[in-house]
């Protein structure tokens, strides 16, 4: 891919990833290390931690109408990991999902207070949100493919941004190879891809999302819809991503949070009940509220 | 029957139904069958009696001067009605059209939900006010205060207020009924709604737009009464005026020649009739056409 297509994405660089994770080294004996199962280390968390987060929220509060679904969150998500988002359904983690790339103000009714920065920017004050939704990718349930060529779900956001035809079809190539669906889909590109099964149409929509280059991807339980085969694909690509953006995922399935999420927050009500790196919450948790749940789920 | 003979004689089984319980429902069933093929029937009979009669006496009408002579007098051709008529309805497509499908589309996309119910409403009640008084409107308005006279531009703006709440209803039907993961993964993307709208939304919504847009063709096809306020009635070919030319259409040939003592009026009439039936069943095949369209596209 060339560089012009590059910069027409203002991609960051995935170069100086090492370089950070060098002079992270020394600070590690003061910063935990956070680990998820597999033993990967959240990339850049052991910077400093402020300047660094992904996404960053406080005292957010949000409501229906007069229902309130979220009371007072504050959390500081790591940037380049992996953070879950747990609890019973209807315990607001949905909404906060859909609040950090402003898809919840479509909602008739949603008002929110609290601030939430993602990526350092002041969501409240955004005035192009279109351009910021592109740096805040998100997979949503169940996949949704547009009614369109594989080809052209992939390069219609790059279109719209004006990245030249070559250039879109080489970024929709090498994401295609991203994610695994090169050889299975190089020679029906110009097909529907309402024929894929659920877990490629999964991935070609995580292609989608990648061809913008954001460096925020949201889940909203991606793997919800999905047989364990799949679902271990996805979750595969998701380990693999969080060495380049940092990924909020949003699932239902305890044992995925404990598979691939570096950090995981336990929401129960509205309310934030506890939030440490993954290993933590799952075996130490603090909080009795948390201990039942997780507790409830596995036993 | 059936259940019958897998019953056995004297069972106290609790499920098993008394047999003249069975009966009962039987009979009842049975009735109920009877009531709506006698109701389809009626429906079907009274269509088929109306195509036949203006078939049969419509159809042997038919000629080629039928298409290239004006009316004259109570004989003569049809060529200015049916020009006519077509110049009518295309001109209030050109204006219902646009008009129609930017409201639904703002309705199913933009609106709020508090508007969108208000504008909703005010759509159906256009629906529902009759046509003569949207041509008594028509007729006060531009034919007589604005002095357009009898012409085609205030018959065809009578005929567009007339049809709008169709197109408007079945545009936004037809986008609402798309998957709401459309517009939500083209924002999530970074798209506006309008790009989302213009590049994921309009093509699958196409067909039943234009479903919309046949639909009001064929009601305006068929309309008499607010075209007899607006457009008058002409026996010359449409003048090419949009203002004070009055302009022949087909539903007046139907509506006046039948009360004319003359035979030669009454084929006239039947001629028109049945030009008008076969206008409208086309349109209706086209709408079946399309609507099989978007489900195979599905």
């Amino acid at each position: 891919m060339s560089d012009s297509a590059l910069s027409v994405l203002d991609r960051q660089p995935v170069r100086s990833q090492q370089n950070r994770a060098e002079a992270a080294k020394e600070e590690i004996q003061e910063m935990p290390v956070l680990r998820n199962s597999r033993g990967m280390t959240a990339g850049d968390t052991r910077e400093k931690a402020e300047t660094l987060c992904a996404v960053s929220v406080r005292d957010l509060s949000a409501y229906y109408g007069s229902k309130q679904v979220l009371r007072g969150v504050s959390a500081h998500f790591s940037q380049n990991a992996i953070t879950a988002l747990i609890g019973p359904s209807g315990c607001g983690k949905t909404t906060f999902l859909r609040t950090l790339n402003k898809m919840s103000d479509t909602v008739p009714g949603f008002r929110a207070t609290g601030q939430i920065e993602v990526l350092g920017q002041n969501v409240n004050r955004i005035s192009d949100v279109e351009g910021f939704r592109r740096s805040v990718g998100m997979l949503f349930q169940r996949p949704n493919v547009f009614p369109m060529s594989i080809m052209d779900n992939l390069t219609l956001a790059l279109k719209l941004f004006g990245v030249k035809r070559r250039e879109r079809e080489e970024i929709a190539k090498e994401k295609l190879r991203e994610v695994g669906l090169w050889e299975d889909l190089k020679d029906r590109l110009s097909h529907a891809p309402s024929a894929l099964s659920g877990g490629q149409q999964q991935r070609l929509c995580l292609a989608r999302a990648l061809t913008v280059e954001p460096q925020v991807l949201l889940l909203d339980e991606p793997a919800s819809a999905l047989d364990p085969k799949s679902t271990r694909l996805l979750e595969d690509l998701f380990v693999r991503l969080s060495s380049r953006m940092s990924l909020v995922l949003v699932t239902h399935n305890l044992a995925q949070a404990k598979r691939i999420a570096h950090q995981t927050a336990f929401l129960e009500a509205g309310e934030l009940v506890e939030f440490a790196d993954t290993e933590t919450l799952f075996h130490f948790p603090v909080d009795e509220r948390t201990q039942i749940y997780v507790q409830e789920q596995i036993g | 029957m059936a259940m019958q003979s897998m019953m056995q004689p004297g069972s106290s089984s609790p499920y098993v139904v008394s047999n003249r319980r069975a009966k009962m429902r039987q009979l009842q069933s049975r009735l109920l069958w009877a009531a709506t093929w006698v109701a389809l029937s009626l429906v079907v009979l009274v269509i088929g009696d109306i195509l036949w009669l203006v078939v049969s006496k419509g159809m042997h009408g038919l000629s080629v001067t039928t298409f290239t002579t004006d009316t004259a007098g109570v004989a003569g051709g049809l060529q200015n009605a049916i020009l006519g008529t077509l110049s009518l309805i295309g001109l209030s497509l050109l204006i219902a059209g646009p008009l129609g499908i930017f409201a639904g589309i703002y309705l199913a996309l933009f609106a709020r939900a508090r508007v969108a119910t208000a504008m909703r409403f005010a759509n159906d009640v256009l629906a529902g006010v009759p046509s003569i008084v949207l041509g008594y409107c028509g007729y006060t308005m531009m034919v007589e205060k604005w002095g357009w006279g009898f012409s085609v531009l205030a018959g065809a703006i009578t005929l567009s207020v007339l049809t709008l709440p169709y197109i408007v209803r079945m545009t936004e039907a037809s986008l609402r009924q798309l998957p709401k993961a459309y517009m939500e993964g083209a924002l999530a993307l970074g798209l506006s709604p309008a790009s989302a709208l213009r590049t994921i939304l309009f093509r699958p919504a196409l067909p039943g737009i234009l479903t919309g847009l046949l639909l009001a063709v064929s009601i305006g096809v068929g309309e008499t009464a607010p075209l007899i306020y607006t457009a008058g009635w002409s026996n010359f070919n449409p003048a090419m005026h949009l203002l004070k030319s009055p302009i022949g259409y087909l539903t007046y040939v139907v509506w006046t020649y039948l009360n004319e003592p003359y035979a030669a009026a009454h084929q006239l009439a039947y001629t028109a009739a049945f030009l008008l039936i076969l206008l409208v069943l086309l349109l209706h095949i086209g709408v079946r056409f399309l609507q099989r369209g978007t489900r195979t596209s599905e």
